[in-house]
């Protein structure tokens, strides 16, 4: 069953002190995901994967951002469509999202135990106070945060990064969603911390069967805890394929690029890595027709077209695939 | 330890904190506590451990940015601790420093030829202004950035690119010694690459020494000749980056390894036992063995006696910091 599905969205960025220059941000991307899977959104600083999923939850700073056409289906509704009561009836419950800086998202004069009742105030307004006490305090043992009944009482500050994030993941999960957004999730933690939430996020997303979206810019992340994976760069879905096929098998030549400059994949160590040449393209400089093209050693003339997203299972936008796969297997 | 450019002894850094009403009650956070290691000439030892373990205390406090509370730092046969100012001067020049971020730790006032020269003006080398202008020249072009960046300001330049600024500035003085403190954390993957591939090729051309911190351990592991790891203070565990990585002794340092996520599918981390809770305050760290408190394999042994720095199968270059290194 299908969770979620983005359809051709485009989002653009104004610009300049008359904000009449609007500049692409997202190029027509479209992904889905299905419910009980963990899909990653991988790319370096800039590509649009954070507005990506900023625009899931229309929480897009208007007017600067703006969505300029294509759909994203919810539960058979139109997000794009909904009006603002609409809105704050699905954000944090059918859809919730998780931020990357537990510090800054954290209200730091509220207990955490107020802060997730807030959650429940909003979406559950049916319940007793009993009720959503014995709630809070099961959704902080369900993230794994010792003694929750005392806990319930401590501020942000007094709780470490690891377990700020638990708590943000415990707001999160409290109307049980179908869909989780989760931006980063790990990139402030320490990776022993790191590797804790990450198996928490999996094991709650097993268990629920709830559809997650992990936004990281780690492949290491992605290839440990995701099923499928999507290669953003430049606005643009320039791959997608299972984590398997994608990390053995590789189609665009970013991505090839992008594995083959990591360390851990490194054949010797203190050896030169491979790079990529030049540096990813500002915004107001980014190449007609394919992104890549300014830098791929593979470009030709028909790369000054825009490549489409093509493939069934293993999708890549690049005119030169087969012919890289064929070349790079001989 | 036939050529060691630094030998550090038993080093201690200790940070007053004051507390409760009217600040009344002092604290020590033990940010460095009793650590013992060498540098060879041309070596890279890499420094592990995780936020706050004091692996940038350390770092800033062998070029003597923080004074040390206590130990010995042994700089080419001279405890630079015992240092005149003048001495520690002329000593400075062959030790230098890369910061974490490439945004923060340039003058955005001043131009890329005016933040490179500025060692050389500080320490009166490189000649006339037209000699020294030339020589910024060579070191921009050594580290990689175009020849017309010498009149252009840091926000001109991405990341990456400031990180060469960084470098630049670092290597005026022909230094023997770097500390690259988190060099790469606030850099893309692909950037980081050419930024490792920089400083591996200005180490070779220049035999520089250096002290490479990360919180990475993929990176640490492909640059360094030997890793350290810290916990709360403390080395536990010091031996040549294969054998951190591969036959590691220190419950910790297993943790720490297992903790990373491999980009290769399929080495998929196993439901294994992960490390559960968290590092302890440094203020008032555990007794005996630090790690006890976190440590699967503890005794009541390790509560009480704080562990030797040993080494192991009487293997020179393999020390571990554990009452049980040898099961």
């Amino acid at each position: 069953m299908t969770a979620l599905r983005i359809e051709n969205l485009s989002v653009s960025v104004a610009s300049g002190k008359q904000d009449q220059v609007r500049w692409p941000v997202l190029h027509n991307i479209s992904l889905e995901l299905k419910s009980g899977e963990m899909l990653g959104l991988v790319g370096e600083s800039g590509c649009g994967k954070s507005v990506t999923a900023l625009s899931v939850l229309r929480l897009l700073p208007q007017p600067t951002l703006r969505v300029d056409s294509g759909a994203i289906i919810f539960n058979e509704t139109n997000l794009l469509a909904l009006d603002p009561k609409q809105l704050r009836q699905l954000r944090g419950n059918n859809v919730a999202m998780i931020f990357q800086d537990p510090m800054t998202a954290l209200n730091p004069v509220q207990t955490i135990g107020k802060q997730v009742e807030e959650v429940l105030l909003l979406h559950r307004p049916q319940w007793s106070k009993q009720q959503r006490r014995q709630r809070i305090i099961e959704l902080l043992e369900r993230v794994r945060i010792p003694a929750p009944s005392e806990r319930l009482n401590a501020y942000p500050h007094q709780l470490s990064g690891g377990m700020r994030q638990r708590v943000m993941i415990a707001m999160a999960l409290a109307c049980e969603p179908q869909l989780l957004i989760a931006d980063e999730p790990t990139t402030a933690l320490d990776v022993t911390v790191q590797a804790q939430v990450l198996d928490l996020i999996r094991e709650l997303q097993r268990e629920s069967n709830m559809a997650v979206l992990l936004i990281t810019h780690d492949l290491g992340v992605i290839a440990e805890t995701c099923q499928r994976v999507a290669v953003m760069y430049a606005g643009r879905i320039v791959e997608q394929a299972s984590v398997e096929e994608l990390f053995e098998q590789p189609r665009h030549p970013y991505t090839q690029g992008l594995l083959a400059s990591l360390p851990a994949r490194a054949a010797q160590p203190q050896t030169p890595l491979a790079t990529i040449g030049g540096q990813v393209p500002d915004i107001d400089a980014r190449p007609p027709g394919c992104a890549f093209s300014n830098r791929c050693a593979w470009r030709s003339d028909i790369c000054s077209e825009v490549p489409v997203l093509e493939g069934e299972s293993h999708a890549v936008a690049c005119f030169h695939w087969q012919h890289i796969a064929t070349e790079n297997a001989q | 330890m036939s050529d060691a450019l630094i030998q550090v002894r038993n080093l201690r850094k200790y940070f007053l904190q004051r507390s409760g009403l009217l600040k009344q009650h002092k604290n020590y956070l033990h940010a460095v506590d009793g650590v013992s290691f060498n540098i060879e000439r041309g070596e890279t030892l890499g420094l592990v451990g995780e936020s706050g373990c004091g692996k940038s205390t350390l770092g800033k406090a062998l070029l003597r940015l923080y004074e040390p509370d206590e130990g010995e730092i042994i700089f080419d046969g001279a405890d630079i601790r015992t240092l005149s100012r003048a001495d520690m001067r002329t000593t400075r020049r062959r030790m230098q420093m890369v910061f974490q971020d490439p945004y923060d730790s340039l003058n955005a006032r001043h131009t890329v030829g005016t933040i490179v020269e500025e060692p050389l003006v500080v320490h009166n080398l490189g000649g006339n202004s037209n000699q020294r202008r030339e020589q910024v020249q060579q070191l921009l072009k050594q580290v990689g950035l175009p020849t017309n960046s010498i009149d252009r300001y840091p926000h001109e330049f991405s990341g990456g690119q400031r990180q060469r600024i960084g470098i630049a500035r670092a290597i005026a003085l022909q230094p023997e010694f770097i500390v690259c403190d988190e060099p790469l954390s606030a850099l893309d993957v692909s950037v980081q690459a050419q930024i490792i591939n920089l400083l591996l090729e200005l180490r070779a051309s220049m035999n520089l020494s250096l002290l490479f911190i990360s919180h990475d351990l993929s990176v640490v592991r492909h640059i360094s000749d030997r890793v350290a790891v810290m916990y709360l203070g403390e080395i536990v565990e010091l031996a040549p980056a294969a054998t951190i990585y591969n036959e590691a002794r220190h419950p910790y340092t297993q943790y720490l390894i297992a903790s990373i996520p491999k980009p290769v599918p399929g080495a998929r981390r196993q439901h294994h036992a992960l490390l559960t809770g968290e590092v302890p305050s440094p203020i008032n760290p555990p007794s005996g063995c630090r790690f006890h408190t976190r440590c699967p394999k503890a005794e009541s042994i390790c509560k009480v006696e704080k562990p030797a720095f040993d080494m192991i199968a009487n293997d020179e270059q393999h020390r571990v910091a554990c009452h049980f290194a040898e099961k």
